[in-house]
């Protein structure tokens, strides 16, 4: 079985910057560019058999956004952590973050190194 | 940022400074003026909604590109900034729309010897790892740009200045801005965990 770390952001440069950050890692990289997207493709991770080790998800995305995609994901995976990576800084919407569902929380910029780290320590 | 409503333009006119970005759906004028920063406007014709930045990108980015420079994530957060308050206005990338101007070889500002070009190579750069079109680009010269955004149509008037003691005020406030980006360039956000 294969258990994926999918990256969820609306920016190519974001999810390749991610991607390039998380390689060491050795696991499967998918790729999404909204919390549909992203569903749509979990959706056929788990179909297949495989899991999700952990999500890296942005906030702010058209179609559906982060908080929307952490609220749906919890209704098929309680335990698989999403991390969210934004700019957003804001103690309410992190609060909102923490209640749908989040593991973490990192605000931009973010150094390769500390990205690594933080899922180094959910993903075993 | 600066509004002002009573002008010649008849439109309401957010002007921002050095460092500061705007977005809106708003039919009204965005303005800056740009000497060694890039002024970036972006439209989504898809929802009628623009946004305009003026930021630097505080050194020089390696030959590895933008994706791995560690200078070059300062650029992409201040695009990001605009970005994002582009999508809380139903805004998509798919839809978008560049417009870029600036960097120029100004007297005032002489941080690195390569800035200017290094600027201009992460803005092309970004665009095309983004995959949005650049309709425009006004680059380089040795002279400043005013720059006028209409973010409902997308329109950008340009003008270039000759006379800088007119825009004096403008000029300090681009230098103070790039000195206090080149002393913060090693900044990191926060990291929040929950569990």
């Amino acid at each position: 079985m294969n258990r994926y770390i999918v990256v969820i952001d609306d920016s190519p440069t974001i999810r390749v910057s991610v991607e390039m950050a998380l390689k060491q890692m050795g696991l499967p990289i998918v790729q999404a560019e909204n919390g549909q997207d992203a569903l749509d493709k979990i959706s056929k991770i788990k179909g297949d058999g495989d899991d999700v080790a952990i999500c890296i998800s942005d906030i702010n995305m058209p179609v559906m956004n982060g908080l929307e995609f952490i609220a749906e994901f919890r209704k098929v995976d309680k335990f698989a952590p999403v991390v969210v990576l934004t700019t957003e800084a804001e103690k309410d919407m992190i609060q909102k973050g923490k209640e749908a569902g989040a593991s973490g929380w990192i605000i931009k910029p973010f150094q390769a190194e500390d990205l690594l780290n933080v899922v180094k320590r959910f993903v075993k | 940022m600066l509004r002002s409503q009573q002008n010649r333009i008849g439109k309401p006119l957010y002007l921002i400074y050095p460092g500061e970005h705007f977005a809106s759906n708003e039919n009204c004028f965005i303005g800056t003026i740009v000497g060694t920063c890039l002024a970036v406007s972006l439209f989504d014709s898809a929802r009628r909604v623009g946004g305009l930045i003026n930021f630097v990108v505080p050194g020089t980015i390696g030959t590895g590109g933008i994706l791995e420079d560690e200078i070059a994530r300062i650029g992409i957060l201040n695009m990001e900034y605009l970005m994002a308050d582009m999508v809380k206005l139903g805004c998509n990338r798919h839809f978008m729309k560049a417009k870029i101007f600036g960097a120029g070889h100004v007297d005032s500002i002489k941080k690195e010897q390569n800035l200017v070009d290094s600027n201009i190579l992460f803005v092309r750069e970004y665009f095309e790892v983004e995959k949005i079109p650049i309709e425009k680009e006004d680059l380089g010269g040795n002279f400043r740009r005013k720059i006028y955004f209409s973010p409902r149509d997308g329109v950008v008037y340009r003008q270039i200045l000759k006379n800088n003691s007119e825009f004096s005020e403008f000029i300090q406030l681009e230098k103070e801005y790039v000195e206090s980006e080149f002393r913060n360039r090693s900044r990191v956000g926060k990291i929040i965990l929950f569990d």
